[in-house]
C-alpha cells in the first residue's frame, strides 16, 4: 500500500514536469518571438523611423502576401517612405534576423548535445575542431579568393534565390568553412580514438592542439593577405549577421533544420550516456553510434553556421549550462532549451551590437560584431560558472 | 545460460585473461575470487560483452554474444560496475529509472516507476531517491546502482564487487537479495573480496590466479585452506561457520 501510495506521488510529479516542460519552451519560444520583433524594430542609423508596430504590419503584410490570403495591413504603400522601410524590413532586416536565430540555435544545441556525449560540462563546438576547422577554410577562401558565382548559377531554381543576392565569394567562404570544419572534425575524432575507444580527455587534449594550430594558421593569414583580406579576416574571425540575404539564410536553414529536428530524439540516451560510456552500452545503447550521430550533426551544423557568420563564441558552452542552471540536467528539456535560447542569445546580442553607441564616432551608432558580444557576455560568465562549480566542488 | 568457451583476453604483450571457459547456469550464484590482478574484472566485462575476446567465444543461450543487438542485451544482462562517475545534476531516482531504458519505448510507464520505487525500497535507499546521485556516499551509490541494475530486469546478473563499500548490513542485504534472484531461477556472476560473502552465498566459487581459471567448485570444496594459499599468498584457517552449512575463513597472523 506505501509503495502504490509513493508510486502515485512519483507519477503526480512526472505529469507537473512534463507540464513544466512544456511551459519553459512556449515561454522562451514567446520571449525569442518577442525579441525577434523587437530587434527588427531596432533602428541603428538615426535616419529611420522604424516603429514595432510598422514590423508587425509590414511583416504580416509580407506573408499574407507569399501564402496567397488577403490581409489589410493598412500601410499606404504609395508613400515612398513606407515602401523604403518595408523593403527594410523584410529584405534586410529579417533575414539577418533569422540567421541570428539559426546560427545562436545551431551553436546552443551542438553545446548542450556535445557536453552530454562526452559527460563534459566544459565541452562546447570548439572542442571538436569544427570552429577552428571552419575558420581555416573561410580563411583560405579569402586568401585565394574562390569564386563561385557560376557554380551557384548551376543551382536548381526553385524559384526562391535571388541570382543577383548570392555573392560567389561569400558562398566559397561558407562551403570552404563547413567542409573543411567537417575534415577537422573527422580528423580530431580519429586522432582520440587511436587508442581504440574515444577519450574524452584525449579529445580535449587534441582538440586544444588542433585549435592552436588553426590560431597560428590565422595569424599568419592575416600577416600575408593584403589590405582587404586582412580586414575580411578579422571581420570574420569577429563573427557577424550583418549582410545576410535570404539566400543566405535558405542555404543554411536545411543544414540547421536537420540538426533540430534529429538531435532531441536523442536527449533520453544522452541522459543515459551521463552515466558513462561502458554503462550506456550496457545498458543497450549503441554508443559508437551515438557518438558518429551526434558528433556529425553537431559540425554539420556549426560548420554551416560558422561559414555563414564567422566564429561566434561561448554561446555554445554558456547557454547549455544555463539551461542546466535553471532546468536541471534531462537533456529532453535541455535540448530543445537549448536550441531556443541559443537563438535568443543571438538574437539578443546582435541587437545590442548594433544600437552600441560607438565613442569614436561620436554618438553615431556603429555596429559593434556580435563574437565580441557574445564573448564579452560568455567569458565572465563562465567564470562564475567555473567558481560555482568549484565552491560546490563538483568540477571533476 | 552464460558460457565462455576458451576465451583469452590480451593487450599487447599482457595476458588478462588466458584461456578461461565457464559456465554460468539458471539458479546459481558463481563468485569469482583471486587476487588483485588476477583478471576478476576483465573477465565480468568479457562475459558482459564489453570486450571482446582475442580468442574463444562468449555464448548467452548458444548464440555468440556479438550477435545480439545492444538493446536485446541488455534485457538479458545488466552489469554492475564498480565506479559510477557522474557529472551531471541527476537525482538517485533518475539514475535508477535509467536501468529501466532497455525496456522503455516513447517515455516511463506506470510500471516503470513501481519497478524502480521497488528496487529502491529492496535496497534500502528510498529515502536517497531525490538526492544528488553525485553527492552519495560510496556505500549510498552503491546500493542505488544496485537498485539500477535490478530494474533493468534481466535474467542474468553481473555484479564487480558490489559490497565492497557497503556497511555490514547492506552487504548482507545485497548478497540476500542477489541469492533470492537466482533461487527465481535467474543467473548471477559476482566478482567478490569477501571469502565469507562467498562462501554463504555462492553456489559455486571460481578462483582465478594470473589470468587462469585455477578451479570452481563448491564453496565447501573450493575454499580450503590450501587453495586459499594457492591464491592469495596468505595463510588463513578455514572453520565451519556456528551457524551456516559453509566454511567460515579467518586470516591468520603471519
Amino acid at each position: 500500500m506505501q509503495l502504490i501510495g509513493q508510486v502515485q506521488r512519483i507519477l503526480r510529479r512526472y505529469q507537473h514536469y512534463a507540464a513544466f516542460r512544456l511551459l519553459v519552451l512556449v515561454s522562451l519560444v514567446i520571449i525569442l518571438v518577442f525579441l525577434m520583433v523587437e530587434s527588427v524594430s531596432t533602428n541603428q542609423v538615426q535616419t529611420t523611423d522604424i516603429d514595432r508596430d510598422m514590423v508587425i504590419r509590414a511583416t504580416l503584410d509580407s506573408l499574407a502576401d507569399q501564402i496567397g490570403i488577403e490581409y489589410d495591413s493598412e500601410l499606404d504603400y504609395e508613400q515612398r517612405a513606407v515602401r523604403q522601410n518595408t523593403s527594410l524590413i523584410n529584405e534586410v532586416r529579417w533575414p539577418r534576423v533569422a540567421m541570428a536565430v539559426l546560427v545562436g540555435a545551431a551553436l546552443g544545441l551542438a553545446g548542450s548535445v556535445l557536453q552530454g556525449v562526452f559527460r563534459n560540462p566544459l565541452a562546447d563546438p570548439g572542442l571538436i575542431g569544427v570552429s577552428s576547422g571552419a575558420a581555416v577554410g573561410a580563411i583560405t577562401a579569402i586568401l585565394i579568393g574562390v569564386d563561385l558565382t557560376s557554380a551557384l548559377e548551376t543551382l536548381p531554381d526553385l524559384g526562391i534565390l535571388d541570382p543577383a543576392n548570392l555573392s560567389g565569394l561569400k558562398f566559397a567562404q561558407a562551403l570552404a568553412a563547413f567542409a573543411v570544419g567537417l575534415m577537422v572534425t573527422l580528423l580530431v575524432y580519429r586522432l582520440s580514438r587511436l587508442g581504440g575507444r574515444t577519450d574524452t580527455a584525449n579529445l580535449l587534449l587534441i582538440g586544444l592542439a588542433v585549435n592552436s594550430i588553426s590560431g597560428a594558421y590565422v595569424g599568419v593569414a592575416t600577416f600575408i593577405g593584403d589590405e582587404q583580406q586582412t580586414s575580411d579576416i578579422i571581420f570574420w574571425s569577429l563573427g557577424s549577421v550583418a549582410g545576410v540575404f535570404w539566400e543566405d539564410v535558405y542555404l543554411a536553414a536545411p543544414f540547421v533544420l536537420t540538426g533540430v529536428v534529429i538531435l532531441p530524439t536523442l536527449a533520453r540516451q544522452l541522459n543515459v550516456m551521463t552515466l558513462g560510456e561502458a554503462e550506456a552500452r550496457t545498458l543497450g545503447i549503441n554508443t559508437e553510434r551515438l557518438r558518429q550521430i551526434t558528433v556529425g550533426l553537431s559540425a554539420l551544423m556549426v560548420g554551416v553556421a560558422v561559414g555563414f557568420a564567422g566564429i561566434i563564441g561561448f554561446i555554445g558552452l554558456v547557454v547549455p549550462h544555463l539551461m542546466r542552471l535553471l532546468f536541471g540536467p534531462d537533456h529532453r528539456l535541455i535540448l530543445p532549451g537549448s536550441v531556443i535560447s541559443g537563438a535568443i542569445f543571438l538574437v539578443a546580442a546582435d541587437m545590442f551590437g548594433r544600437t552600441i553607441p560607438n565613442p569614436s564616432t561620436a554618438g553615431i551608432a556603429v555596429e559593434v560584431p556580435v563574437g565580441i558580444l557574445t564573448a564579452l557576455v560568455g567569458g565572465p560568465f563562465f567564470l562564475f560558472l567555473v567558481l560555482l562549480h568549484q565552491s560546490r566542488r563538483k568540477l571533476t | 545460460m552464460l558460457a565462455a568457451i576458451q576465451v583469452t583476453y590480451t593487450i599487447g604483450k599482457h595476458t588478462l585473461v588466458d584461456d578461461v571457459s565457464l559456465e554460468i547456469n539458471a539458479g546459481e550464484v558463481v563468485a569469482i575470487i583471486g587476487a588483485n590482478g588476477a583478471g576478476k574484472t576483465t573477465l565480468l566485462r568479457l562475459l558482459s560483452g564489453e570486450l571482446n575476446p582475442t580468442q574463444g567465444s562468449i555464448q548467452l543461450d548458444g548464440q555468440p554474444l556479438e550477435s545480439y543487438r545492444a538493446r536485446d542485451l541488455a534485457r538479458q544482462r545488466a552489469m554492475m560496475r564498480q565506479h559510477v562517475y557522474m557529472n551531471f545534476d541527476f537525482t538517485a531516482y533518475e539514475v535508477v529509472m535509467m536501468g529501466r531504458h532497455p525496456h522503455i519505448r516513447g517515455g516511463e510507464t506506470p510500471k516503470d516507476h513501481q519497478i524502480v520505487c521497488e528496487m529502491l525500497r529492496q535496497t534500502e535507499s528510498s529515502h536517497l531517491s531525490d538526492q544528488l546521485y553525485a553527492t552519495l556516499s560510496g556505500g549510498e551509490k552503491s546500493r542505488v546502482t544496485l537498485s539500477r541494475v535490478l530494474a533493468q530486469q534481466t535474467p542474468i546478473l553481473m555484479l564487480d564487487e558490489p559490497t565492497s563499500a557497503m556497511d555490514l548490513r547492506h552487504q548482507q542485504l545485497t548478497m540476500r537479495l542477489v541469492r533470492r534472484l537466482a533461487d527465481d531461477g535467474g543467473a548471477v556472476v559476482a566478482v567478490l573480496h569477501d571469502l565469507n560473502l562467498a562462501a554463504m552465498y555462492a553456489d559455486r566459487v571460481a578462483m582465478m590466479v594470473g589470468g587462469r581459471l585455477f578451479l570452481i567448485d563448491e564453496p565447501t570444496i573450493a575454499l580450503t585452506a590450501d587453495n586459499i594459499e594457492k591464491v592469495f599468498s596468505m595463510q588463513v584457517e578455514v572453520i565451519s561457520h556456528p551457524s551456516q552449512p559453509c566454511p567460515l575463513i579467518v586470516p591468520m597472523m603471519p
